[in-house]
């Protein structure tokens, strides 16, 4: 599976070729790079995906990284993101990663999910950005810090970030 | 002064684990949030979420599926229909088609036309295309599959040789 999406280069304000596809040992990036997360740690976790999203032009250009899990084989769970390093804060290179990854994410519980829980993704926000998830991304606050995006704020996500 | 943006804000979201404790209150809550979540859908609602699955399982197909397996175009019609729930023989007299005709499709016996994928991308709101490249598709797989030798021979530098 090999996605085609756009992220915006902060720089030139114009949008670059990038793919989402599924990650491989080889290509995910480590805590000594600057990540926050052990990506290659987390790979091996039993029934779980995860996906790179990086420039298209370039195999090593790693500019995010999703895990998701199927629950109970019909709800997906977006258990971590991450966008590289160099693309966090003011000074960020390539913005619309995380839009990018997260609405894979509600791409993926569209597609994959089943009975009622298809098209819901579903996560546990950091405590400081649950107002920004519920804000931005359209997010429902349920109990303690899980949350989910239903399936009609996933579609306009998905419009927003990876079709258009 | 102009404020500066925040590019990704929120880009590292997730408890940095694999794991997720399935029996934990908040984890609970969350499933039976999304079953009250999803009782507020309309049956046109439903209808619509589950054809914008099929949509996105027909497109991941093509972009290399999550296996090898193919899958048959018949499949993804079957599936449209039972998600609208209609009748094979009513489907077939709307779009003025034989019931066999549409029974043979869905069994992989026949092939799509052209025209019948026009009614299709028409009633389902997608480009017709996608349900004749999933059949060319699947095609080429089992051509390619089954008799390499066959096609394997043909090289244009040896054509070119006995052109000249």
């Amino acid at each position: 599976m090999m996605m085609k999406v756009k992220i915006l280069e902060v720089e030139t304000d114009s949008f670059v070729d990038a793919i989402i596809e599924k990650a491989s040992l080889k290509t995910l990036p480590s805590k000594k790079d600057g990540w926050q997360f052990t990506w290659r740690s987390l790979f091996k976790t039993e029934g779980a995906d995860l996906y790179v999203l990086r420039l298209e032009k370039s195999k090593k250009s790693v500019e995010g990284v999703i895990m998701l899990s199927m629950m109970y084989d019909d709800m997906m769970y977006m258990n971590n993101v991450e966008v590289a390093p160099d693309n966090i804060g003011k000074k960020g290179k390539y913005d619309h990663v995380a839009g990018c990854l997260i609405a894979f994410g509600c791409l993926k519980s569209i597609e994959l999910g089943k009975n009622t829980y298809k098209g819901y993704l579903t996560f546990e926000g950091k405590t400081e950005l649950i107002g920004l998830y519920q804000n931005k991304y359209g997010a429902t606050l349920v109990m303690g810090q899980k949350m989910f995006i239903d399936p009609w704020i996933g579609e306009k996500l998905v419009r927003k970030y990876l079709k258009e | 002064m102009k404020k500066e943006r925040i590019i990704n804000e929120g880009g590292v979201n997730g408890t940095g684990k694999g794991i997720v404790n399935v029996n934990s209150k908040s984890f609970k809550g969350l499933r039976n949030a999304i079953v009250k979540h999803s009782e507020l859908q309309s049956d046109e609602d439903r209808i619509r979420i589950e054809l914008l699955s099929l949509r996105f399982q027909m497109e991941g197909y093509m972009l290399g599926g999550e296996n090898n397996e193919i899958i048959e175009v018949g499949y993804f019609l079957k599936e449209h229909l039972k998600a609208i729930k209609v009748k094979n023989k009513h489907f077939a007299n709307y779009l003025e088609v034989e019931e066999s005709n549409l029974s043979s499709i869905i069994k992989g016996r026949r092939k799509i036309t052209t025209d019948f994928a026009l009614k299709l991308g028409q009633v389902f709101k997608l480009d017709p295309n996608l349900w004749l490249l999933i059949q060319s598709k699947n095609e080429l797989k089992k051509l390619e599959k089954g008799q390499k030798d066959r096609y394997g021979k043909y090289r244009l530098e040896e054509l070119l040789k006995k052109a000249s």
